[in-house]
């Protein structure tokens, strides 16, 4: 009685339809039966639904068919609904920028969570985690550092770092069993009834990312966090999707690594991946008579004191080179002073005349390798921006082939950024 | 400007803008195999429908028109009004759609059909398309 139209047609039209309304179609007789049990119709529903492309279920197993996948992840996952396409894409991208880029990190990721896992969690907590960070932990249990040397376990944070002075962090994504170690351990004497728990950590404990499982919020620790849990949040409010905070603030850090915003840094020999920007409006560049100078800033939440008055810490990294192309007639320059003008809320609001950068006077080569080194700076509002010039000589201080030139640092912003890592 | 004759099921004549019959892919390859000299026979589609689908490619060609003042609500609205027919119609469309090959009226068509298929339970499916086949008979 449906041929008024053709299969081919029908399929077009259950094409548009989701996989609950086909498996409802199936019930009306035996010709819709057939079309709504066509695989690629089924494959379908599972890349749309769930981001699957392969026939197998969540553990990998292979199965004979879509509809066979498709029934697998609907039983699996049923319950956290829309979730999860968004989980395991956040999940693939991530292991696929790392895989390539810094496969150590992609190794340490550790196997799914099972159910039970996250039930055992819950009842030593004593309150639920919320469903998008029991799917997030679903996927994938966090962070799990097995032998290999101590050292490097220091730089495999997921969640990157930077190391300016004396002060290191870099952070990694906790496994359940470390969430609740954390937790117990740094948040037993918090105020009744914050429902928080500890999702990522710098080994040498210098920076906490916590969860507030009431709101699905991710915060930091602030300076005061271990005097009196004093913390930031890390992500802006949503009005449409609340209490997603963990997934929106882990996808915003994916497009980070994918952007090429975040990437990996190398520091005599130690990988690890760097927070400070690297494209993008945050991260600028000047080149001045062959000088390129990049310079960008990161917030740093664990050194900022709010309450204080010059309330947020920033570290900036700054990167000089000695490009091959250059109309100096010299072969290799050195820096003698610094000048930095620092504005805050687009006032000038300091300014700094001084010898060299960090103590050092970098000498660069034409052509050479960059000198890249970072400090640090204060600030009393929440948006900034530090610019200047380095005094350059030609050849060296010791012997100066020519006049002294200036080379410009392009502004960049201090800002505190509306998501924070 | 350039006029193509097409032929109707029943026989009428529909003289239009060849830019506006070219939309049609079916239409397309037929000019580019015969020519425009004779009139395009459409055996398997009625006058009723030829005019509608032409309604809607002249719509859709006039908003996309440089100068075109039309907002995306009224291009809606345009949309949502052309299929609000009754189910025979909405399958003659899609019909034609398929059969003159023109892309955005087919999607247009069989969304309007998934939207009524989904969250229906089974009988009234079946029933959907029982009537369809009886005005058809």
């Amino acid at each position: 009685m449906e041929d008024v139209l053709p299969a081919l047609l029908l399929q077009t039209i259950l094409a548009r339809t989701d996989a609950v309304d086909c498996a409802r179609v199936a019930c009306v007789n035996r010709r819709w039966r057939a079309l709504a049990h066509d695989d690629t119709l089924w494959s379908q529903h599972c890349r749309d639904e769930y981001g699957v492309c392969a026939a197998a279920d969540f553990m990998g197993n292979p199965c004979c068919s879509f509809k066979e996948t498709y029934a697998a992840w609907h039983d699996e996952f049923n319950q956290y609904g829309g979730l999860v396409y968004r989980t395991k894409k956040l999940w693939d991208d991530l292991k696929g920028v790392l895989r390539s880029n810094y496969p150590a990190v992609a190794d340490s990721l550790a196997r799914q969570a099972s159910e039970a896992d996250i039930v055992a969690a819950e009842s030593t907590l004593g309150w639920p985690l919320p469903p998008h960070v029991r799917l997030l932990y679903r996927f994938c249990d966090g962070q799990q550092i097995v032998d290999g040397d101590e050292i490097a376990h220091q730089y495999v944070g997921l969640l990157g770092g930077y190391y300016f002075y004396n002060h290191f962090v870099n952070v990694q994504l906790l496994p359940l069993q470390q969430v609740v170690s954390y937790t117990q351990r740094l948040l037993s004497r918090a105020p009744a009834g914050t429902k928080r728990i500890v999702i990522a950590a710098s080994c040498n404990l210098n920076k906490f990312f916590l969860l507030d499982c009431d709101s699905g919020m991710v915060l930091v620790g602030t300076k005061n966090f271990l005097k009196k849990y004093e913390v930031m949040p890390c992500l802006p409010l949503a009005s449409s999707n609340p209490g997603d905070g963990m997934l929106r603030w882990l996808e915003e850090y994916r497009d980070g690594l994918l952007s090429g915003k975040y990437t990996v840094r190398n520091d005599d020999g130690i990988r690890s991946i760097s927070l400070y920007p690297e494209n993008g409006s945050t991260c600028t560049e000047a080149v001045t008579q062959g000088i390129q100078v990049r310079a960008s800033a990161v917030f740093v939440p664990e050194l900022s004191d709010p309450e204080a008055l010059e309330k947020y810490l920033f570290s900036y990294s700054v990167r000089m080179r000695f490009l091959p192309v250059s109309a100096l007639a010299s072969n290799q320059c050195q820096l003698s002073r610094r000048h930095w003008v620092v504005t805050a809320d687009d006032e000038i609001v300091d300014e700094v005349r001084a010898e060299a950068v960090v103590g050092m006077y970098p000498l660069l080569k034409l052509g050479g390798d960059a000198f890249v080194y970072e400090s640090c700076s204060t600030q009393n509002t929440l948006s900034g921006s530090l610019e200047g010039d380095f005094t350059f000589v030609p050849g060296c201080l010791s012997r100066q082939e020519g006049p002294e030139f200036c080379v410009r640092v392009a502004p960049f912003p201090m800002q505190v950024p509306r998501y924070i890592f | 400007m350039v006029k193509v004759t097409l032929k109707s099921a029943e026989g009428d004549v529909f003289e239009v803008d060849e830019e506006l019959a070219l939309e049609s892919l079916m239409v397309k390859n037929m000019i580019e195999d015969v020519g425009l000299d004779s009139a395009i026979s459409l055996p398997n589609v009625s006058s009723t429908i030829l005019a509608k689908v032409i309604e809607y490619i002249k719509f859709h060609m006039d908003a996309q028109k440089d100068g075109s003042k039309k907002t995306s609500e009224e291009i809606k609205a345009f949309d949502d009004d052309f299929v609000n027919v009754g189910i025979p119609t909405l399958f003659e469309m899609v019909l034609a759609s398929n059969y003159l090959n023109v892309k955005s009226l087919l999607s247009l068509t069989c969304n309007t059909v998934a939207n009524m298929i989904k969250t229906k339970p089974p009988a009234e499916v079946k029933e959907m398309f029982t009537s369809a086949k009886q005005a058809k008979a």
